[in-house]
């Protein structure tokens, strides 16, 4: 971890599905456990950017953003390691 | 037995009629209006020469019969659950998201194929399988490409996907617009890919309950929503943005979203064909899927847009297709015409 990404948030989106809603969460970097990080890397290194991209109907997409770097990731690319992370989405309006 | 054939491919008009100037398509419209009842005349003739086949190969195995096998996925995100819950020989299950998802799946199927004559997702009968308690909680249904998956919701957002008759009919329209139009799922053309399912799953819904267009509500959703969503369902054809709290669905090209969420906002954007729709449908009268459905269905099934076609491409395409089927100048073509100059996209 760098030292200018430890005291940042990690932020999270949930987009798509049938529904449509968009749920985020927000995680204090430094707080998230070594593998939770290595995995948040893998997909800024295998997912960068944050363009929209065509993907498979009703479908997630997970957006992650650290600082200057973003990722989007297809759910079916979700990593297991930040599965738990899921669990803190709450609906947002827009 | 005597064939016509005109100077002018029909293709070709139909192409100038949605492409070309604002006088080489009305010219094309024109002659395609003329030319109707001729081509109408060698189409079923075409049709009944290859009906003989089809008929054969109907009889053989029983098309207007669904081939349907529902699958558990126990709660796994496993796309190729291999435990069957039910299938068309079988009982009922002891499962009543199976028995759901079984009978949504059939009653999509003979939407389609008594209202349209499709035998199944691609017209060649394709089993459909499906799969409930998919993951766990998992607050989302879908198509993928094979299979329908079915969550269970986490019963906060959402109860449950397979009580909805409508999100059956959606998702099984997805695979129905793959095999047809292939709309890329991205921004506009992905916005409409979105619309013709809720159009066509609102319809399956419509078409089980016996309404006509005005005796519809038009909601996409409604009793799946769980306590945290506040609303009746999660998308409103006939008022766009106001089917939950929240719900910020455009229903004119005024509110068109620009986002690079959901892939370019494609369940947001819905909202503007969604409610063209639902315009000519009510403008109509009767069943929607007797006009409005006819000619969005025709639209699909003669790939009258390309992948990328965005929506004006597609306004201009089933007003075209209006007039082709009911005539230059018809209430028809008028009512499509009307409903997307009423939500600006036109």
């Amino acid at each position: 971890m760098t030292e200018s990404q430890g005291g940042k948030q990690l932020r999270l989106e949930r987009s798509g599905g049938f529904a449509g809603l968009l749920l985020r969460a927000s995680f204090q970097y430094s707080q998230l456990s070594e593998a939770e990080r290595g995995a948040v890397e893998q997909c800024f290194q295998r997912w960068p950017g944050s363009d929209p991209a065509a993907g498979q109907p009703d479908r997630f997409s997970y957006r992650l953003e650290l600082a200057e770097r973003s990722a989007l990731v297809p759910e079916a690319h979700w990593p297991e390691a930040l599965k738990a992370l899921l669990t803190a989405l709450r609906p947002t309006a827009g | 037995m005597r064939s016509y054939h005109f100077i002018v491919p029909p293709q070709l008009l139909e192409q100038r009629a949605l492409r070309g100037s604002a006088e080489e398509r009305e010219i094309a419209l024109a002659t395609l209006s003329i030319d109707h009842s001729i081509r109408a005349g060698r189409i079923q003739n075409t049709l009944l020469a290859g009906s003989a086949q089809r008929l054969q190969l109907a009889v053989r195995r029983g098309a207007g019969r669904p081939d349907r096998t529902v699958f558990d996925a126990k709660h796994r995100l496993d796309t190729h659950a291999t435990s069957v819950l039910r299938t068309e020989e079988g009982q009922p299950a002891g499962d009543a998201a199976a028995n759901q998802a079984f009978d949504g799946l059939g009653a999509t199927y003979g939407f389609y194929w008594d209202v349209f004559r499709r035998d199944s997702i691609d017209n060649a009968a394709l089993p459909l399988l499906g799969e409930v308690h998919f993951g766990e909680r998992y607050d989302n249904a879908f198509w993928d490409g094979e299979r329908m998956m079915f969550g269970d919701g986490d019963g906060q957002l959402f109860t449950g996907f397979t009580s909805a008759i409508d999100v059956i009919g959606h998702e099984l329209t997805h695979g129905v617009t793959e095999a047809t139009l292939g709309l890329r799922y991205l921004g506009q053309p992905g916005a409409l890919n979105e619309s013709i399912s809720d159009v066509f799953g609102s319809m399956v819904k419509q078409y089980q309950l016996g309404q006509t267009a005005d005796q519809a509500d038009w909601l996409i959703g409604a009793g799946i929503l769980g306590p945290v969503m506040q609303g009746q369902a999660l998308r409103s054809m006939k008022a766009p943005g106001t089917a939950y709290e929240g719900d910020n669905q455009p229903g004119s090209m005024s509110g068109y979203v620009s986002t690079a969420s959901d892939n370019g906002g494609v369940h947001l954007n819905s909202g503007i064909p969604n409610h063209a729709f639902y315009l000519a449908a009510v403008a109509l009268g009767g069943r929607a899927w007797e006009k409005a459905g006819r000619i969005w269905y025709e639209v699909m099934v003669r790939r009258a847009v390309g992948p990328q076609a965005g929506f004006v491409q597609f306004a201009q395409a089933t007003t075209t297709m209006a007039a082709s089927l009911f005539g230059l100048g018809s209430a028809e073509a008028n009512a499509v015409q009307e409903a997307w100059r009423e939500t600006q996209v036109l």
